[in-house]
């Protein structure tokens, strides 16, 4: 059954390794789990399970084994995940088929290092084959190919391959319609889709800086920046030692945004979206993105709604018109991209801080709810951004004592109101 | 699920002994066939530079350290003075210096990956070759899907 979403994804990982150690290949299933932990390194459980196995005591499940079959390894390759499906061919009898043979004598020539003197971009180009970004790659050798001088036959050949493997079209690439762009931006959005918006941001900024002409895919890549910076600013509570998944407000849909499920980050955003605006931002950038992913148009900007930081954009947005072939001609568009800082507004504990209000309203209204050490954590969290902040210290104190039962005031006052 | 795909891209494989930014490996084995037939499977991506005997290997690790990629080994090197585990472990720095032959005395130690390479090998046991310094022990002839899985596996755990 083809995974649907990163999670599946990370599960099969993990049951393949399991599956192919159980067949005695563990050499190849602890290569299948490093290369799925270079592609991203948050997977708990490969990591787990990788460990179990270097020490001899992971738990092989016994009975019925896992199917594997070409149409895993198929769904893999495009998936950009080169190293794992090299894996599966290299360590089980798939690899000795006429076609998983020809699969794996593939792989093994488009994954072979590049030679000690190649070019950065070429080097950059292994890198991004061995880490899960196979669209990141076709992309850099594609921009690569239209320069002088021309691409040496082995970096040529793994171009051919590369389109081959991802887009069944060996020749001249054809166009894919995602905002009427072309090959090197589909790939952008598909590593955005498949990977991630930090390995997503990265495809888009190469292509942008490419094509500065294109002031839609400025906007995207603009939009990705801004998430990526804004899970940075909240990383301290996106920390793996929460004790809590959280399943509503803003940081479930920051640990969805994180694991790089758009719509459901999406899902997240929108009540919340109503009566904050931090909220409602992210809303609008999630779903400019997810329209690029989806290749729909992409929603004009709205000036009156667009975020702060852009209010000293100059932006001359013209939707692409098309060639009759559906081909885009370049957007005649300025795109200034603005450097200020924006001050955040007020916190609710008074002053100015560099406290969002929605994180502080929503540690109080936790605190209101007794769930104490949450607001705990979430405090602990604005003052790991803010340490200065003598009033978000006393706070944490006093949820501190609250919950170790120090003050009991907190706790008379909760039983009075039962 | 049928798998569908178009038939893969083909290509003119370039000659082995051209030397066309291939990645490049040293393959030691007095064997003329198991190179020929290594060399046959690996020279879509790898460019092997052949040493049948132990000085040989040393002149060509001298001259070319900078540019390999990887070293494939012969475990027996029939005719030598060093076989490859000896080889190995000189290359990886871990017998004295008195005890190394003079030919090969100023060797570089090697921090690229070294696969020891036997038609025997259910003879030896990976964890042996390990000991002595090497990556990997594979059977002859060398598929590249292999090759480049050991090598791989090394850039990985590297990368940590």
């Amino acid at each position: 059954m083809p995974a649907e979403t990163q999670a599946d994804v990370e599960r099969q990982v993990a049951d393949v390794a399991r599956a192919m150690c159980q067949r005695g290949a563990i050499g190849e299933g602890v290569l299948l789990l490093r290369g799925a932990l270079h592609r991203d390194p948050s997977q708990a459980e490969a990591e787990a399970l990788l460990r179990e196995i270097l020490e001899g005591s992971a738990e092989l499940p016994r009975g019925t084994m896992l199917e594997l079959g070409l149409d895993l390894v198929d769904g893999w390759i495009r998936r950009g995940m080169l190293v794992e499906a090299l894996a599966i061919l290299g360590g089980t009898p798939l690899g000795s088929s006429e076609r998983g043979g020809e699969w794996a004598n593939l792989l093994g020539e488009l994954l072979a290092p590049v030679p000690a003197a190649a070019e950065p971009v070429l080097v950059r180009m292994y890198e991004e084959l061995v880490s899960g970004g196979a669209s990141v790659a076709l992309t850099l050798l594609e921009e690569r190919a239209r320069v002088t001088p021309s691409l040496p036959a082995w970096a040529g050949r793994r171009l051919g391959l590369l389109r081959w493997m991802l887009l069944d079209n060996a020749e001249a690439a054809p166009s894919i319609s995602v905002l009427n762009g072309e090959l090197g931006l589909g790939a952008a959005l598909q590593t955005l889709q498949q990977r991630g918006l930090d390995a997503g941001l990265r495809a888009l900024e190469v292509f942008v800086q490419r094509h500065p002409e294109r002031a839609d895919v400025a906007r995207v890549c603009g939009a990705t920046q801004e998430l990526v910076e804004e899970i940075g600013r909240q990383a301290s509570l996106l920390s793996k030692n929460n004790k809590t998944m959280p399943m509503t407000g803003h940081t479930a849909a920051m640990l969805q945004l994180r694991m790089g499920n758009l719509s459901v980050a999406a899902t997240l955003y929108r009540p919340l979206a109503a009566h904050d605006e931090l909220a409602a931002q992210q809303l609008r950038r999630v779903e400019l993105l997810l329209c690029a992913v989806a290749g729909k148009p992409l929603p004009p900007p709205d000036s009156a709604a667009e975020d702060a930081l852009d209010s000293e954009v100059t932006t001359l947005y013209r939707a692409p018109s098309d060639d009759g072939n559906g081909r885009a001609t370049a957007a005649a568009s300025i795109t200034v991209i603005p450097t200020t800082e924006v001050s955040r507004p007020d916190g609710v504990l008074g002053g100015p801080t560099a406290v969002t209000p929605s994180a502080g309203q929503q540690a109080e209204n936790l605190a209101r709810a007794g769930r104490l050490e949450e607001a705990e954590q979430l405090y602990r969290g604005l003052l790991d951004l803010s340490p200065d902040d003598v009033l978000l210290r006393r706070r944490v104190e006093e949820l501190r004592a609250a919950r170790l039962g120090r003050s009991g005031v907190l706790i008379r006052a909760m039983i009075r109101c039962e | 699920m049928r798998v569908t795909r178009p038939p893969a891209p083909g290509w003119t494989l370039p000659p082995s002994t051209e030397a066309d930014g291939r990645a490049l490996v040293l393959y030691v084995d007095v064997d003329d066939r198991s190179f020929a037939d290594t060399s046959g499977r690996l020279r879509a991506a790898y460019h092997l530079v052949r040493a049948q005997k132990d000085r040989e290997a040393c002149d060509a690790i001298r001259k070319n350290k900078a540019h390999l990629v990887a070293v494939l080994l012969d475990v027996d090197m029939p005719g030598s003075v060093l076989d490859g585990i000896l080889l190995t472990r000189i290359l990886r720095g871990r017998v004295p210096k008195k005890a190394v032959p003079p030919f090969a005395r100023d060797l570089p130690t090697l921090d690229v990956p070294i696969i020891l390479v036997t038609h025997r090998s259910q003879s030896y046991a990976d964890d042996d070759m390990r000991r002595y310094g090497g990556d990997r022990l594979m059977q002859k002839p060398v598929e590249i899907h292999k090759l480049t899985l050991a090598l791989t596996d090394w850039h990985l755990q590297r990368a940590k």
